[in-house]
């Protein structure tokens, strides 16, 4: 009998309690379930279904709904299937346990997501900072933080030379308008 | 007195004048191998008197200024010792006085003392060059010692100026006469040239130029000063112990230029060596047709 | 040699007394020989190679690329900086030799480009780094690096091409503007002390 993902998904469902899942496509399914069933779920797929590597850990801030939703992506060289296991965690405070110990190099994954979203990971041994340098304040990716007013408070843009700056968008249409009515009459 | 010392002087020229002729036409022969146009011809010497006129230069030490020095110093000093022509009073410098096992030695000094400089600097990139360049010493002196061992017992002499007398025709020059010596020594000739299958000292995108990494402004001026002169001395040495020596400078040219093409040929065709593929190499063909030449000319006398 | 064009010759008649001749002849020398060092900071680095390879060959205008900044005398900081970055092009700056020029390719170093609203990278370059020649596009190609290096070396004829000095003179103002960035992860003092006449550091 062939594997398919329908399968894996129906094994996953037997064992561990799954609040949603759907195939993406052929090869790609995404489920969702509790935090405190996360590790168990990439356990499993590890250890049972022998899906060798963590390929990303993402992190999405949907801040309507007030949560975090990590995607830890696992993927099998035998299936050649790819799973991605969904947690939802509060925006502000949370800590997910760390996966260091099921796939090592999740260790840089939740560094970058620590940095830029200000999710703990807390057994992780490597979670100091890793773009920024010595940076203080709200975590950049975080959807509340204000780029704008981020770069007016600490950068100067230049002032000088852009008092005849124009509207590119607006000069374009203009330009586009001007050589349409040329045609146009050209054309008459 | 005077003579021999005009006559250094004019030797420190030639070689510095003939260097860079030749490097600019390696600059522009690769460049024609890549397809492009390439710089002009004098490129070299204008690379080499901006970085005299640089403004600043790094210091680490007195031992860190001295180094260049040293390399410097050691190069005039080995091209002192190598006659440029036979059966003139011109460019003999002091030949006289020394002989093949003399230079030798004397070739090594300047790359000690500028190892000494680089120690002194600090730089790892620097020390790494530093150890791979001696460590592909290993593999080239040894075929250089066994066909230059073969050079001085077949010419029962071991002075340069009588080994270069002794080649009066074509038939009888060394490369013809001694031919087993002659090939050995071409792999350590390219290699001592740092041509491209054993670059491993100054490899740049490996050790960023390797012992000239901390080297600025002046000090890399002359270090690419004496890079070439010591290069024309190599080249000359060559001439007089394999190509039967020059009468004047046009053949010395002709015969330098033979070589230096042969050099820039095998640059240009291969890729470069690791370290220790380098001196694997130096120690399989070239260690057994020297030492087979040297079993052999020791069975016929 | 095609070097001495007709502009240089004609510059060359103008002056008067032997010192003139002399600076200027030092100029030429340092305009023909550019050693480069590439910087590749942002998309720009993908610029650099075909400039100087077989297509557009900058070795015919004598420049060519040096291995470390001792040996260098021009950073080519291609694309946008972010603060870490800059702390890095900033102590490699420090370390190349007088005179040294720096060419920045590309909008992001003159205002920002499309990153100006980006919370980790540099805005004007020229306020932490003297720049002798910016090159605008987004990114400019190679035939406009090659423009900015034409016009680098007229600028090094002409004598202006001081930033080095300029950096050594307004040094406290160069290192104010990098403090406002970096904060207490400063520079360390050892990289730039000897720019203060009276041995202190920032």
């Amino acid at each position: 009998m062939t594997e398919t993902i329908d399968n894996l998904l129906e094994r996953i469902g037997r064992n561990f309690q799954i609040t949603g899942q759907e195939v993406k496509k052929a090869g790609l399914a995404a489920l969702h379930c509790s935090q405190e069933q996360l590790h168990g779920v990439l356990i499993y797929l590890k250890e049972v279904e022998k899906f060798d590597t963590l390929t990303m850990i993402g992190c999405a801030d949907w801040i309507e709904d007030d949560y975090f939703e990590l995607s830890y992506m696992a993927y099998s060289f035998t299936t050649f299937f790819t799973v991605m296991v969904k947690i939802r965690v509060s925006r502000d405070g949370s800590s997910v346990p760390t996966v260091e110990g099921i796939w090592r190099q999740a260790r840089t994954f939740e560094r970058e997501i620590h940095e830029m979203f200000g999710v703990d990971f807390p057994g992780n041994t490597r979670l100091k900072e890793f773009f920024l340098e010595n940076w203080q304040g709200m975590p950049p990716m975080k959807r509340d933080f204000d780029t704008v007013q981020f770069v007016k408070d600490h950068y100067k843009l230049r002032e000088e030379g852009r008092e005849g700056a124009c509207n590119v968008s607006v000069e374009r249409k203009k330009r586009i308008d001007a050589k349409k009515l040329e045609l146009k009459k050209e054309g008459e | 007195m005077l003579f021999t010392i005009f006559n250094s002087l004019l030797a420190v020229l030639l070689t510095y004048s003939m260097g860079m002729l030749y490097y600019g036409f390696y600059r522009i022969g690769n460049a024609r191998i890549h397809r492009r146009v390439g710089p002009p011809l004098w490129q070299n010497v204008i690379d080499n008197i901006k970085l005299f006129a640089k403004r600043e230069a790094p210091g680490h030490g007195i031992m860190f200024h001295l180094g260049p020095v040293i390399m410097t110093a050691g190069t005039i000093t080995s091209m002192l010792f190598v006659p440029f022509l036979k059966d003139s009073a011109w460019l003999q410098g002091f030949s006289s006085y020394g002989n093949l096992i003399l230079l030798i030695y004397l070739m090594v000094v300047g790359p000690l003392g500028n190892a000494l400089a680089v120690g002194v600097s600090g730089v790892p990139f620097g020390v790494m060059g530093v150890t791979r360049g001696l460590t592909r010493l290993i593999g080239l002196e040894v075929p250089f010692f066994l066909s230059v061992a073969l050079l001085m017992s077949g010419s029962g002499t071991i002075s340069i100026s009588e080994i270069m007398m002794a080649q009066d025709s074509f038939s009888n020059w060394n490369m013809m006469a001694h031919p087993a010596a002659f090939i050995v020594s071409l792999f350590s000739f390219v290699g001592m040239m740092g041509a491209s299958p054993f670059d491993v000292v100054g490899a740049p995108v490996e050790v960023y130029s390797g012992p000239q990494a901390e080297f600025g402004g002046k000090y890399l001026g002359f270090l690419a000063a004496q890079r070439v002169m010591f290069s024309m001395v190599k080249l000359i040495l060559w001439v007089d112990l394999f190509l039967g020596g020059a009468t004047n400078v046009f053949i010395l040219m002709a015969k330098s230029f033979a070589l230096f093409f042969f050099y820039f040929i095998v640059g240009a065709a291969f890729p470069r060596f690791k370290t220790e593929q380098a001196v694997d190499f130096m120690l399989k063909l070239p260690l057994i047709i020297g030492i087979g030449a040297v079993l052999v000319r020791f069975w016929s006398l | 040699m095609d070097n001495l064009n007709k502009k240089d010759k004609a510059q060359l008649k103008e002056l008067k007394s032997p010192m003139a001749v002399v600076d200027w002849a030092v100029n030429w020398f340092r305009k023909q020989s550019i050693f480069m060092l590439a910087y590749g900071t942002g998309c720009g680095a993908i610029e650099i190679p075909p400039t100087v390879t077989a297509r557009y060959d900058a070795e015919r205008f004598g420049v060519r690329g040096a291995a470390t900044p001792r040996q260098a005398d021009v950073i080519v900081l291609s694309g946008y900086l972010a603060v870490k970055t800059l702390k890095r092009v900033i102590r490699t700056y420090e370390q190349m030799q007088e005179p040294k020029y720096v060419i920045a390719l590309g909008s992001c170093p003159i205002n920002g480009g499309m990153y100006w609203d980006s919370y980790n990278t540099i805005k004007q370059l020229d306020r932490y780094l003297p720049v002798d020649v910016t090159v605008a596009g987004c990114m400019p190609r190679p035939e406009a690096v090659l423009e900015g290096f034409m016009a680098l070396k007229d600028k090094i004829q002409r004598g202006e091409a001081e930033g080095a000095r300029d950096y050594r003179d307004n040094i406290e103002k160069y290192k104010n503007n990098q403090k406002e960035i970096f904060g207490d992860k400063m520079l360390p003092g050892y990289t730039c002390d000897w720019y203060f006449s009276d041995g202190g550091s920032f």
